[in-house]
């Protein structure tokens, strides 16, 4: 059991992670809550499963048609909702700060009423990558989803390529340490948000399709994503991608832990008591920095 | 129509007095001239709301084609609950304050038709229920009758499925396919404590060991646990009872090529659309269900089926063949009432006895345990099982009607003993 | 000149008078129809004013509403349903168990700053909701509790019970933030550290605006419970139903007590009259009306009452 325990939770844990980095990252550099990620998510999965319905795409360019859909989905927020609510009005930060959950919770409804209308408000599933089964120590394991476990972590790690061994990369972490330096060093800060929202979007909408063939996803179930995102992301410490990391494993791998040994019916209970111990003992989650 | 509206609004700045008059006499008027008009609601974004619609539509479309009711043609007012017991309510009260139906049809969840069964008698129109198969309705109207007599349903109840499941599992996996030991699978929900109860009691009975019961999460997304538990059992089919959690058991059971056969029952299943929304992966899924397009269960079953899909472009799905009938059954009623009067079609209504495209429909009374839900077995409504085979649903039981034997999807090996 | 300057008297009376006003509706040729609509208004109403006090006033952004009004609700409708006692006394139990539990969570919740309070507040209602479908055979589950009884089944008659409800709760609201409680509640929401330096206590005063709003919510969540005729999660247990309270206080105007009832029922009419689109268009429509408020009327609703009669003045 133990051997099963580890395998599904690896499994799970990946595509966690790879959901909920960029919602962490984004939060890092440039302070947002971006409520609308779960959605993001189920736009490029329900996109990739309608591409692949016509019958001119396969799961492998489905991935990448995601991905452009999340970008195109993450830039439209920015352009759309972010940006002007951050330059037209001039609020304090406190009242910003909920201005900006709300206005993307709304935008949030907008598109997940928009995909309803569009395709139907129906749970769907993306094909898998490739059919068969793999015996991992014993344990069945599709091909398939160890393909989206292992590309899950390729992804992670080109990311962490990017940001620690590029230029770019480099000007992106030093926006979410001390803006107003990078400024003074005549980086444009809307150039580097830009960048952050594209990189943001095209990692969601690569979660989003693998998320579609793993677990499914529906236009109302977007939210659903976003709390689980949300618990992750607040369990590792908002805006430290290391400790999202952590914290997606951690969930992962209780879930399945309680779903093994407890019960099935149990499995997202003790999750959500872990995450509301630890707000209160540690409000800065596990690793966050205060 | 308007003319009588603006009126009627200009009286009552005059003369209040004469104010109730002249709304009653307006009222009546509309009630007994122009068309009978018949509620419809769901949430018509999702399929089974509009599976509902389309069934009532067929329905109307084929009455009115015939000449109408008592000469009146009906007329389907459209109401959208959006899944949520409070704008079902309000749509409610809309529909018999304002629009003035003679009766509604519809609503596809559990929570909405406990919600308006109660409305229903305070406001005194009757209403079928075609989509929600809780218990919980037969029983209010059982324990209030009769107040809550206004109330009905021609969709099976799950005490109903249930009794369906054991019946059809029976036959499948036990006579069948000789099978001695299953798993019952089951979301964690109001419904299906009616639902266990019941066949554990009765699969064992009928020659089915179950090797373990496992109650899931509504909200579970990975089934790979479940799954790798369920095979350690050893056990050598799988029974369901799923309704909210969706595709994705079905979904995992085929990627992960889990090697039983799943059985049992299982609601998004029973909706032409599950292949596409599973891509396939529903192939070789059996579930137990009131009707289907190739099963001559009645006369009326496969006209029926086939028209439908003709002027919908798409199969029909449970729901479609429980409004399509319950209108009919509505007709009928007020036929025989000869007027719309709630109490005279509800009179009318318990007094049913039609052959439908579903199978013979007749009413339980007061005195049985779900009372104005419809008997059910042999003679009366059976439903059937159906079995995906290559984006088709294919009717595998009852065996007079089925038009296939089980298949089985490459994983799950055919091999029982 | 403004409403904004009038003395506190002043602006319970006009509140007194338009309740008065409001409450002949029924009597004036409107629409049962409507009334059910007003009704579902007003209590949605109570929700977003008591939402405004814990974040117009005292600075904390509560994504659980409805942990507070779900207790309420569930606790009415499990007494009703099992024939504990009269709907009346259930609604008053319900509204004391909203104001335990509210406590409960708020305690140890309000040391939490920013976004941490915010999410556990939401998380409460995820686990409530998990809760209830686990003890499904204790809380009806997924599919809910019908209550035997309902207070009233005239449309007239619900109407003013909510009517009467929102504008208690108004009054006394209002009430309140003008005491020096809400003032120094109001001091703490502003800028908290300089509260702290002055020697009030933080923690106690939320804390006590928390338990007010908890008293209100759950009261009102019991008494639609009666309304409604069921308890059941996706209208009482749900966070996209404290979406809604949330967006119904910002586009009525927030920091103002009267703002989110006007926010509320145009929230239920707008989504009501534009049923004709159809489910996901009506609802998309309404976010997005709801979102160029956000956008162009930063104030809400009430603020453009008050641009507009500057304007006028001016």
């Amino acid at each position: 059991m133990l051997i099963q325990l580890i395998v599904s939770g690896v499994l799970i844990s990946a595509i966690y992670a790879l959901a909920t980095t960029g919602f962490t990252l984004l939060y890092g550099v440039s302070g947002i809550l971006n409520l609308a990620h779960g959605t993001t998510l189920a736009t490029a999965g329900i996109m990739a499963w309608y591409l692949i319905g016509t019958g001119h795409v396969d799961p492998f360019s489905a991935i990448g048609l995601g991905a452009l859909t999340g970008m195109v989905v993450g830039l439209v927020t920015y352009g759309v909702i972010i940006r002007p609510l951050q330059t037209m009005l001039k609020l304090s930060t406190t009242d910003e700060h909920v201005f900006m959950l709300v206005a993307t919770l709304l935008w949030t409804i907008i598109l997940q009423e928009g995909l309803a209308y569009t395709f139907g408000d129906v749970p769907v599933s993306v094909p898998q990558l490739v059919p068969g089964i793999v015996e991992i120590f014993g344990v069945r394991t599709p091909i398939s989803s160890v393909l989206v476990a292992v590309f899950s972590w390729l992804v992670i790690g080109l990311l962490w390529f990017y940001v620690s061994k590029t230029r770019s990369g480099q000007t992106i972490l030093a926006a979410s340490m001390n803006p107003k330096a990078l400024v003074l060093c005549g980086v444009n800060l809307k150039r580097v948000h830009l960048v952050v929202w594209a990189i943001y979007g095209g990692l969601a909408g690569i979660a989003g399709v693998l998320v579609a063939m793993i677990l499914g996803v529906s236009p109302s179930g977007g939210m659903e994503l976003t709390a689980t995102a949300f618990s992750i992301v607040v369990l590792g410490g908002l805006g430290s991608v290391g400790g999202t990391l952590i914290a997606a494993n951690l969930i992962g791998f209780i879930e399945t832990a309680t779903a093994y040994a407890i019960s099935p019916s149990l499995r997202g209970l003790p999750a959500l008591i872990i995450l509301i111990i630890v707000l209160y003992v540690r409000p800065q989650g596990l690793f966050g920095r205060r | 129509m308007k003319k009588i509206a603006s009126s009627k609004a200009l009286s009552r700045l005059v003369l209040g007095a004469s104010l109730i008059a002249m709304a009653a006499a307006s009222q009546a008027q509309a009630a007994d001239e122009g068309p009978i008009k018949i509620g419809v609601m769901a949430k018509f974004a999702q399929i089974n709301g509009a599976a509902i619609l389309n069934g009532a539509t067929q329905a109307v479309e084929e009455i009115n084609a015939a000449g109408g009711v008592n000469g009146r043609k009906l007329e389907i007012v459209q109401y959208d609950d959006q899944g949520s017991a409070s704008d079902a309510t309000l749509a409610f009260q809309r529909a018999v304050r304002q629009d003035h139906v003679s009766a509604m049809v519809g609503t596809f969840l559990s929570e909405i038709a406990i919600t308006l069964t109660p409305w229903a008698a305070r406001l005194k129109v009757p209403y079928i229920v075609t989509g929600a198969g809780a218990d919980q309705v037969g029983k209010l109207v059982h324990d209030n009758y009769p107040a809550y007599k206004y109330v009905f349903r021609t969709i099976l109840p799950a005490s109903s499925s249930a009794a369906g499941v054991c019946q059809s599992v029976s036959d499948l996996a036990v006579k069948q396919l000789g099978y001695k030991s299953a798993v019952l699978m089951t979301e964690d929900a109001a419904w299906t404590k009616s639902f266990d109860e019941y066949l554990k009691d009765c699969l064992p009975k009928n020659g089915l060991t179950l090797a373990d019961t496992i109650k899931v999460a509504t909200d579970t997304t990975d089934f790979t646990p479940i799954f790798q538990k369920i095979e350690a059992t050893k056990a050598q089919v799988i029974v369901t009872g799923v309704g909210i959690i969706g595709n994705k058991p079905v979904v995992q059971w085929a990627n992960q090529q889990v090697p039983m056969l799943l059985m049992g029952y299982n609601a998004q299943a029973g909706a032409s659309a599950f292949w596409k929304e599973t891509s396939g992966a529903t192939q070789g899924l059996t579930t137990f269900t009131a009707a289907s397009l190739d099963s001559a269960l009645t006369p009326k079953t496969v006209p029926f089926g086939e028209a439908y899909q003709k002027r919908f472009n798409t199969t029909a799905a449970a729901h479609s063949f429980a409004t399509y009938d319950a209108i009919y059954v509505l007709k009928n009623a007020i036929e025989k009432a000869g007027k719309t009067d709630a109490d005279a079609m509800v009179a009318e209504l318990e007094k049913t006895d039609y052959v439908g495209a579903s199978g013979r429909i007749v009413f339980q009374g007061p005195n049985d345990p779900l009372t104005h839900d419809m008997k059910f077995g042999d003679g009366y409504v059976t439903g059937v099982a159906i079995q995906w085979q290559d984006g088709k649903q294919v009717t595998v039981w009852p065996a007079d009607v089925a038009k296939s034997k089980l298949i089985f999807p490459a994983f799950v090996k055919q091999a029982a003993q | 000149m403004t409403v904004s300057h009038l003395p506190t008297w002043a602006r319970l009376a006009i509140l007194a008078v338009l309740t008065a006003l409001a409450a002949l509706l029924p009597y004036v040729g409107l629409q049962e129809y409507t009334l059910s609509i007003l009704t579902l208004g007003l209590f949605f109403a109570v929700y977003a004013m008591n939402w405004d006090l814990l974040f117009g006033y005292a600075g904390e952004a509560n994504f659980g509403a409805t942990f507070l009004i779900g207790t309420g609700a569930y606790t009415a409708a499990m007494m009703s349903s099992n024939g504990v006692a009269t709907p009346l006394v259930c609604v008053a139990a319900g509204a004391g168990a909203a104001v335990i539990a509210g406590a409960l969570l708020a305690f140890p919740a309000l040391r939490l700053r920013g976004p941490y309070f915010g999410l556990v507040t939401l998380v409460a209602v995820l686990i409530m909701r998990q809760l209830i479908i686990l003890f499904s055979d204790k809380t009806g589950g997924e599919i809910g509790i019908a209550v035997p009884d309902v207070i009233a089944i005239d449309s007239a008659t619900n109407f003013h019970i909510a009517l009467g409800a929102a504008a208690i709760t108004a009054a006394i609201l209002h009430l309140l933030v003008r005491s020096p409680f809400g003032l120094i509640l109001e001091a703490i929401g502003q800028d908290p550290v300089n509260a702290q330096v002055q020697g009030f206590n933080i923690v106690k005063y939320k804390l006590a605006a928390f338990c007010i709003s908890a008293f209100f919510s759950g009261l009102a969540g019991a008494l639609m419970v009666f309304y409604l005729g069921t308890a059941s999660t996706n209208v009482f247990v749900d966070g996209a139903v404290g979406v809604q309270i949330i967006i119904a206080a910002i586009i009525g105007g927030r920091r103002t007590i009267f703002g989110p009832i006007l926010g509320a029922i145009f929230m239920v009419a707008a989504a009501e009259y534009l049923r004709p689109l159809g489910g996901p268009l009506s609802e998309m429509t309404v976010a997005l009306i709801a979102l160029i408020v956000l956008f162009f009327l930063p104030g809400g609703l009430l603020g453009l009452a008050t641009i507009l009669r500057r304007r006028r003045a001016a």
